[in-house]
């Protein structure tokens, strides 16, 4: 009696699991309709930097990057997505013992990583994404001051990548507005440049300290270590969400979103781990990370006036760490396309609670008062030409970036581009100015 | 004496009223029997959506060859039409879509979609004169226009590969929202249907397209062919058509920025 009890409950289980499967496989016989396809890309890229700021720093470094994606029809309704990117370097910015990340928690870009991999369900008016994928927002050219969902990997510090989250994501479209909403489980942090290397932003090198109680102020020589630090915990209110509305109007859209989560970035403190007085006064500084929440309430708009598409984004942070900087990001450009030639003009700029610390600073808080630019031409079917750039206005220092690409058949893109810093040392993208380099690269996509 | 040269001056001017008047008429009737041709060929050619395949080869001047292939879905027609154009090759562009909704008398609104960065762009009315993907189309030419937005005068007959056809001047009537100052078409007389067209920027041949490869999909002579050139780039674009249908009913959110963001 009591197997056959178990017998018609596991006949239940499986007959709701077919129910189930049949409801959300729901069209036409799942395998008829089942499209597989695959892409990805082989890259190849070398740096050439004119000078080594620090004593592990290169004057050239070589990547290899690999990527292999792979896109699956269920039904009508259902779909897979997945992605793997594998990465080798010469200047050990890739961890080479790890082969199969997903977290993407470490210090170090891994060797391998499964960078996506998610199921899309169309539910009605509603399209439902779960699983690892990127969760872009904002309408600016570049720089996404609501765009908080995603954390970055700065370790190729000037390039958007991009780290994708755990998530649910569901957007649901009501005539020409659109309601998302996403809930995002488990913190991933931004990946940082490496502590002593060329692109994490600079650290006083000294500082003034009495070498014992009562005695004179002297110059103490600072080395730093990155201590690391606690992950927030994978609890259910250590949650992450956001939701943002879409409206589409004529000849004009604009959103207003809000993000509730932590910060990708952390909050540094710092402590003495040994300091030596003799023969010259040195201290060894740890610097912790801690990760704090953050509130971020934004906007953003797109459309035209005249022959002029005009664009714009803010975003005010609220934050909960000890600094406690409160800000407010904002962009705003125009941009005009004519023949062969595009261009984009923005001017970016904040508006922080108290002084901005001096120490570490990311680009959330480094485009004080900033103009950004980017001129496109096009010079044939198979080839470009631009130049970025961005001034720092009250501060004096620049970044030019010009990029020459070209498709040499099919499959294969050569880019050949530059970068240089200037402006005084002090500046957010001044105190790069030993980074000004050549990039060649070299992509073959399949 | 006085009189006389009253009546001649008197016949001269008649004569030369009449003559105006008579170059008037029949350039009223070129315009007439212009957009007459034009409306035949639209009529011949209307169909309430229509999906193809496009097999795309982009030629640059020292004869590089690029190629490329995309899908297109169109519902609606003049002038008052979405479409829909998402490329599948080369692997760099796969999924990449371009948004278009035409409206009667108002400016087209577009939307770019690129997957790799996964964002909808709004394209900005000023860049219909932008390449449409590295190919020697632009923004503009994506657009479908209503017969009714351009003014035509027949220019005369001529033979066009091998074809007996009209030759028509079109100017299309709201300068502002265009690249092109006129075009000159020619259209087929034995099938009625546009075969070629140049486009004019302010006097000089920028582009010229035609069509060829034309058999009947659904009771439509449809071209398979299409070559467009760049005379000021020397650039050359070739797209062959396969799979072409014609009134397909599409799903409510086919057109929408929903769909434009669904690459699955």
């Amino acid at each position: 009696m009591k197997m056959s009890g178990r017998r018609e409950h596991g006949r239940l289980i499986v007959r709701t699991l077919r129910l189930l499967c049949i409801s959300v496989f729901i069209g036409r016989p799942a395998l008829a309709q089942k499209q597989f396809e695959f892409g990805g890309f082989l890259d190849a890229s070398s740096v050439f930097y004119a000078k080594t700021p620090n004593p592990s720093d290169a004057y050239a470094s070589g990547t290899a990057h690999f990527q292999l994606w792979s896109h699956a029809k269920l039904s009508d309704k259902v779909s897979w997505r997945g992605r793997v990117d594998f990465s080798i370097d010469t200047h050990n910015d890739v961890d080479r013992h790890e082969w199969l990340d997903v977290s993407q928690r470490g210090l170090r870009r891994p060797a391998g990583e499964i960078s996506e991999f998610y199921l899309d369900m169309k539910l009605g008016p509603v399209d439902l994404r779960a699983g690892k994928q990127e969760i872009r927002w904002g309408r600016a050219d570049g720089f996404n001051p609501t765009d908080n969902l995603l954390p970055y990997d700065y370790l190729d510090t000037l390039a958007d990548n991009r780290l994708a989250v755990p998530a649910v994501k569901a957007d649901a479209y009501f005539g020409k507005a659109q309601f998302e909403a996403d809930w995002v489980p488990f913190y991933t942090p931004t990946r940082l440049p490496l502590l002593g290397q060329r692109w994490f932003p600079g650290l006083p090198a000294s500082a003034r300290a009495p070498v014992s109680p009562g005695t004179e102020p002297v110059d103490v020589a600072l080395t730093y270590q990155d201590a690391g630090g606690p992950f927030p915990a994978r609890t259910f209110g250590n949650g992450q969400w956001g939701m943002r509305w879409n409206q589409l109007m004529p000849r004009a859209e604009f959103s207003l979103s809000y993000f509730d989560g932590f910060d990708d970035l952390p909050f540094f403190r710092s402590s003495i781990l040994a300091f030596e007085p003799v023969p010259r006064p040195q201290a060894l500084i740890s610097l912790s990370r801690e990760y704090y929440r953050v509130r971020v309430a934004g906007a953003d708009f797109a459309s035209g006036i005249g022959p002029v598409g005009i664009r714009g984004e803010l975003a005010y942070f609220d934050q909960t760490d000890p600094a406690n900087l409160d800000h407010l990001l904002f962009i705003v450009g125009a941009d005009r396309s004519w023949g062969d030639w595009s261009v984009v003009v923005q001017y970016a700029g904040q508006k922080v609670s108290g002084p901005v610390p001096k120490g570490p600073v990311f680009p959330d808080l480094g485009l004080r008062s900033t103009m950004l630019w980017r001129v496109e031409r096009t010079l044939g079917p198979s080839r470009t030409f631009e130049i970025k750039g961005a001034l720092r206005l009250l501060d004096g220092d620049f970044l030019i970036q010009p990029l020459y690409t070209v498709a040499l058949a099919n499959n294969w893109r050569f880019s050949v581009g530059a970068t240089f810093f200037g402006g005084p040392e002090d500046g957010y993208l001044g105190q790069f100015r030993d980074n000004s380099h050549l990039t060649v690269q070299l992509r073959y996509t399949f | 004496m006085n009189r006389r040269l009253r009546i001649a001056d008197c016949g001269l001017q008649i004569g030369a009223l009449v003559s105006w008047w008579l170059l008037l008429a029949s350039h009223m009737v070129a315009e007439d029997r212009a957009l007459e041709i034009m409306r035949d060929a639209e009529r011949r050619a209307l169909s309430d959506s229509q999906s193809y395949d496009g097999a795309l080869e982009v030629i640059d001047a020292k004869g590089k060859v690029l190629n490329k292939s995309w899908h297109v879905w169109r519902e609606g027609n003049r002038g008052s039409s979405k479409t829909l154009v998402r490329f599948e090759t080369p692997p760099e562009v796969h999924g990449v879509g371009l948004l278009t909704l035409n409206h009667v008398k108002a400016p087209a609104e577009q939307w770019l979609y690129t997957p790799a960065i996964q964002r909808d762009r709004r394209v900005a009315q000023q860049e219909k004169s932008q390449r449409f993907m590295g190919t020697d189309l632009t923004n503009e030419d994506m657009e479908q226009r209503s017969i009714e937005d351009y003014d035509y005068e027949l220019i005369g007959e001529e033979r066009f590969a091998g074809q007996p056809a009209y030759k028509i001047r079109a100017v299309y009537k709201d300068r502002r929202n265009t690249q092109y100052s006129q075009l000159y078409m020619w259209v087929r007389k034995d099938i009625v249907a546009t075969t070629a067209i140049e486009f004019y920027l302010e006097g000089k041949l920028r582009k010229s397209a035609r069509w060829d490869d034309w058999k009947q999909v659904e009771g439509i002579w449809t071209p398979h062919f299409l070559e467009i050139k760049d005379h000021a780039r020397g650039s050359l674009t070739r797209i062959r058509s396969s799979n072409v249908k014609y009134n397909i009913k599409f799903e409510s959110d086919w057109f929408t920025l929903r769909n434009l963001r669904n690459t699955q």
